[in-house]
């Protein structure tokens, strides 16, 4: 490894990009990275405008100008909020959905999940953020693996970046915690749709190597949350019923 | 100006790692509140994800010969991510270059990383994790 000397190399301008980088100033830019222009309340609105009314422009929007820490501080707004509704409706229906889950006899203990109290609520709220950043390397991390195992990446000019700014923005998906109960897997069905659209964009990819490279980490790593998320879906249903 | 990309993303890993060792006496606590793997619970053999947790509680107690041993890829991911954590971290501090990430895989390296994903599964669920 070569070292570099004091001050730091300008950001380091990826092989295929440099042809497009007058094109590239010209393009329009996601709102969030042109906050100072817009202003940060109206950069926020217009950027969640974007991406859920036109997901593939706001994409297509994003590029390599060595910009992460904003990218993941709205990420963490948003997650943030859904966390934060999250656990809410946990308090609120926790009980329910624990009961209805406890009678199914494979899945002893398992009920637990919805067990929230006030206080480790809280405490979950106020650890997030700290998580968060964690959260989304390993996350970018593992999607990216995928992405070069299925050749999503050949004709990347974002390379990592890229996909760690897709992740960051998909978090937008999190407002649909707002729904009680299965607003957080809605939340988890939409990041991962516009993973896929975000990914197709970044890197030049087409559809299904996209998909392809969202869906190896979900079924090797989240086999059981998919399995989770269907037995959520029938607890809930459950609650609801014995709610009404 | 903006820092170099690779720096902030080394500084952030470097963060990310002291922050897991930082939270890793909570791990016990946090123990008694996990519940088992769904999918085992249903199907009966572990998950190709079984052991991600323990694996990390393991370190988390300061026990890596039984993560290896009983979780060997995600014991060992977990210590690439932290050790990886702390050299990158420490490089990015210092503004020294860090390694690239590649925009493309040869073949044997694709094939290797899905053989040693199905070999850890098989051994998973040999040993019954």
């Amino acid at each position: 490894m070569v070292e570099e000397s004091f001050p730091p190399v300008p950001p380091q301008i990826p092989p295929g990009w440099e042809g497009a980088s007058t094109e590239d100033a010209e393009r329009p830019r996601i709102p969030w990275e042109e906050r100072n222009r817009l202003g940060w309340a109206d950069a926020l609105i217009e950027t969640v405008k974007l991406i859920v009314t036109a997901p593939a422009d706001a994409f297509s929007r994003l590029r390599a100008d060595g910009e992460v820490i904003w990218p993941l501080l709205f990420g963490l707004f948003f997650s943030w909020l859904g966390q934060a509704f999250g656990q809410m409706w946990n308090l609120v229906f926790g009980q329910a959905m624990q009961s209805n889950l406890g009678e199914i006899s494979e899945l002893e203990g398992f009920g637990q999940l919805f067990a929230a109290s006030p206080l480790s609520a809280l405490i979950w709220i106020v650890v997030w953020p700290l998580l968060f950043g964690i959260v989304m390397l390993i996350s970018a991390g593992i999607f990216h693996l995928s992405l070069l195992l299925v050749g999503a990446t050949n004709k990347s000019a974002t390379g990592f970046e890229g996909t760690f700014k897709v992740l960051c923005y998909a978090q937008v998906s999190s407002l649909l915690s707002i729904v009680p109960i299965l607003g957080g897997l809605l939340a988890i069905l939409a990041s991962l749709v516009l993973t896929v659209i975000g990914f197709t964009k970044v890197h030049q990819a087409n559809q299904g190597s996209a998909l392809v490279a969202v869906l190896i980490p979900v079924s090797l790593c989240c086999v059981c949350c998919l399995v989770f998320f269907v037995l959520m879906i029938g607890g809930a249903m459950a609650a609801l019923t014995a709610g009404g | 100006m903006a820092e170099p990309v690779g720096r902030q993303f080394g500084l952030l890993w470097g963060i990310a790692a002291l922050s897991l060792i930082a939270l890793s006496p909570l791990a016990a606590a946090a123990a008694g509140n996990l519940w088992s793997c769904p999918f085992k619970s249903m199907v009966g053999f572990a998950c190709p994800g079984c052991g991600t947790t323990r694996a990390a509680l393991d370190l988390a107690r300061l026990d890596p010969l039984h993560a290896v041993t009983h979780y060997p890829l995600p014991a060992l991911a977990w210590m690439g991510f932290i050790v990886g954590g702390l050299v990158a971290g420490w490089r990015a501090w210092r503004r020294q270059s860090l390694p690239r990430v590649p925009r493309r895989l040869p073949i044997w390296a694709r094939c290797a990383l899905v053989g040693v994903v199905l070999v850890n599964w098989a051994y998973s669920i040999a040993t019954g994790v």
